[in-house]
């Protein structure tokens, strides 16, 4: 049977910048640059754009094309004792999306919330309770502390699985007719967020008190430089943002025609990706400088990244808008679920790419099934604890998921096979010429960075603190015993046996 | 703002915009060049 193909060029492009930019890109990335020297931060960070993004992609997007397979099959070409690496790389897609659906769940929720502003006074208390977080009370010194509690399990919250099955019903629906209708649909979920962005900027720009919070922003602290933690954030930025180590941007270059270019694509994908995180952080440093300035205290006052930024500070800076507060709840939450949808489908596209090119089942009838497994692992985090469960799983397939197969890629490609060669089919379909910067860059730089960053988190938390204060036995749950069984599940799939096409045979 | 904060911001627009623009003029180009070459040959 013919593999499907991207309707044009720009469709794939699109796609693959669809699913590079996610929620990370409004949630993570400004309040990054702004810990790491503000402005002189873009420095590491274009460094490690163009030393490990862009080889990185450029290496995905290769593999893809080149073996036409998705994750698992063409690092099965690559040699067949590294199918399991292809296998470790969709599994990391499934094992993000089963809460990152969750996530989009709780940001449909909060469309709804917006309306009437239903978080009130107290947005943190609002989230908490919408949540069902559960929490045990100690006495320290007499100060009674609220602590989080991963063992008690709660209540399952209604809503919430509500929103859950909207949102895989929705990716179903996308994915249902393969990448003709992905390539459709991003022509709406990519510049939507575009467009949310420009209007919450221009509002929070013309805020009282926005240009201190942009300051903050960009005001550049070069004496940081010296710092390598600094640079180390600015590669983990790179890499996590641009979404490599899932096997996505494998799968979804396998549908691009041998012959097209890559390097370019690669380029216009990552600076798309970059572009946004950059645009986005005047959105955020403009209202949370309007927040700091109505509640009297500093900007570093307000200043969070991630879960707390989305659905506590911008909440609050909300209300306080003077006109239309609500409808700019509702175009804040509009771009989370539109920035989130093309990432998550993408994750399950590239499960469903490596299970299609390994057994050579229907692949719609894989699509339902892995939504249905998707839903079905999403719905623990739906419960009261989910929330502290969710910190874990996330922290631990992030450092020991992500990272490491992106590291094992470069390892592969760049020292167990003919990098040369691949270097030369990447230059003679290309429009921009891979020269020798790539083969150092995939050989040395890039597998150097993420070893140290991959080698330090795993010191870090093996020997000097356990991750967010949470007890040991959640940690190696959530942690350890999560990333065990998806490396075991990676190798005994890798050895199952395979339904080989005719011209592998 | 300081000036170097507006130093940064010319210097981050300057590089992801302007790469992103030279990088889709390449694009177009060369898709229009292979559309040429390809209606020449039909």
């Amino acid at each position: 049977m013919a593999r499907e193909r991207w309707a044009s060029r720009s469709s794939f492009v699109m796609a693959a910048i669809g699913s590079a930019i996610g929620l990370g890109n409004v949630w993570r990335f400004p309040y990054i640059a702004y810990a790491n020297g503000g402005g002189a931060f873009f420095i590491p960070y274009f460094v490690a754009l163009l030393t490990a993004g862009i080889p990185l992609l450029m290496l995905e997007f290769a593999l893809g094309q080149k073996y036409q397979a998705g994750p698992v099959g063409a690092l099965r070409a690559v040699g067949r004792k590294w199918e399991w690496v292809g296998w470790y790389g969709a599994f990391n897609s499934l094992g993000v999306v089963m809460y990152y659906s969750v996530i989009m769940a709780w940001v449909v929720c909060y469309i709804v919330f917006s309306l009437n502003l239903s978080w009130g006074r107290d947005p943190a208390a609002f989230f908490s309770d919408f949540l069902g977080k559960t929490f045990t009370t100690s006495v320290v010194a007499g100060v009674a502390r609220r602590t989080a509690d991963p063992g008690a399990v709660g209540g399952i919250s209604w809503p919430v699985v509500g929103a859950l099955v909207l949102c895989w019903l929705s990716i179903y629906w996308i994915l249902s007719r393969g990448v003709l209708r992905v390539g459709k649909v991003v022509w709406v979920t990519v510049p939507l967020p575009f467009l949310c962005l420009l209007i919450l900027a221009v509002r929070g720009l013309t805020l009282p008190g926005a240009l201190d919070g942009v300051r903050y922003y960009l005001t550049p602290d070069f004496g940081k430089l010296a710092d390598p933690k600094v640079w180390l954030a600015a590669y983990g930025q790179i890499f996590f943002s641009i979404g490599l180590g899932w096997g996505i941007m494998i799968a979804y270059a396998s549908y691009r025609p041998r012959t097209s270019s890559i390097t370019n694509n690669a380029f216009i994908t990552s600076l798309a990706n970059c572009g946004t995180s950059f645009f986005a952080g005047f959105a955020v440093f403009s209202t949370l400088g309007f927040l700091a300035f109505r509640s009297g205290v500093p900007v570093e006052h307000v200043a969070k990244s991630g879960i707390g930024l989305a659905f506590e500070v911008y909440p609050a800076a909300i209300s306080q808008i003077p006109f239309l507060a609500g409808l700019f709840g509702v175009i804040f939450f509009l771009m989370l679920a539109s920035l989130g949808i093309d990432s998550a489908f993408s994750m399950v596209e590239a499960v469903v790419a490596g299970l299609e090119d390994r057994w050579h089942i229907r692949k719609r009838t894989l699509t339902r099934l892995v939504c249905l497994l998707g839903f079905a692992l999403g719905l623990p985090f739906c419960t009261g604890s989910g929330f502290w469960w969710m910190d874990v799983v996330d922290a631990w397939f992030t450092f020991f998921g992500l990272a490491v197969v992106g590291f094992l890629e470069c390892v592969i490609i760049g020292w167990f096979f003919d990098t040369r060669s691949l270097r030369e089919y990447i230059s003679s379909v290309s429009e921009i010429r891979a020269g020798p910067w790539w083969t150092i860059c995939i050989k040395v730089v890039t597998p150097l960075i993420l070893g140290i960053s991959i080698a330090l988190n795993l010191y870090r938390y093996l020997f000097v603190e356990r991750y967010g204060g949470y007890p040991t036995w959640a940690l190696v749950v959530f942690g350890w015993l999560v990333i065990g069984i998806v490396v075991a599940a990676s190798f005994a799939l890798s050895g199952s046996k395979a339904v080989v096409r005719k011209e592998e045979a | 703002m300081p000036a170097g904060a507006w130093i940064m911001l010319g210097f981050g627009a300057l590089v992801l915009y302007g790469g992103l623009a030279a990088c889709l003029v390449i694009a177009v180009r060369s898709t229009r060049e292979k559309r040429r070459r390809e209606d020449s040959g039909a």
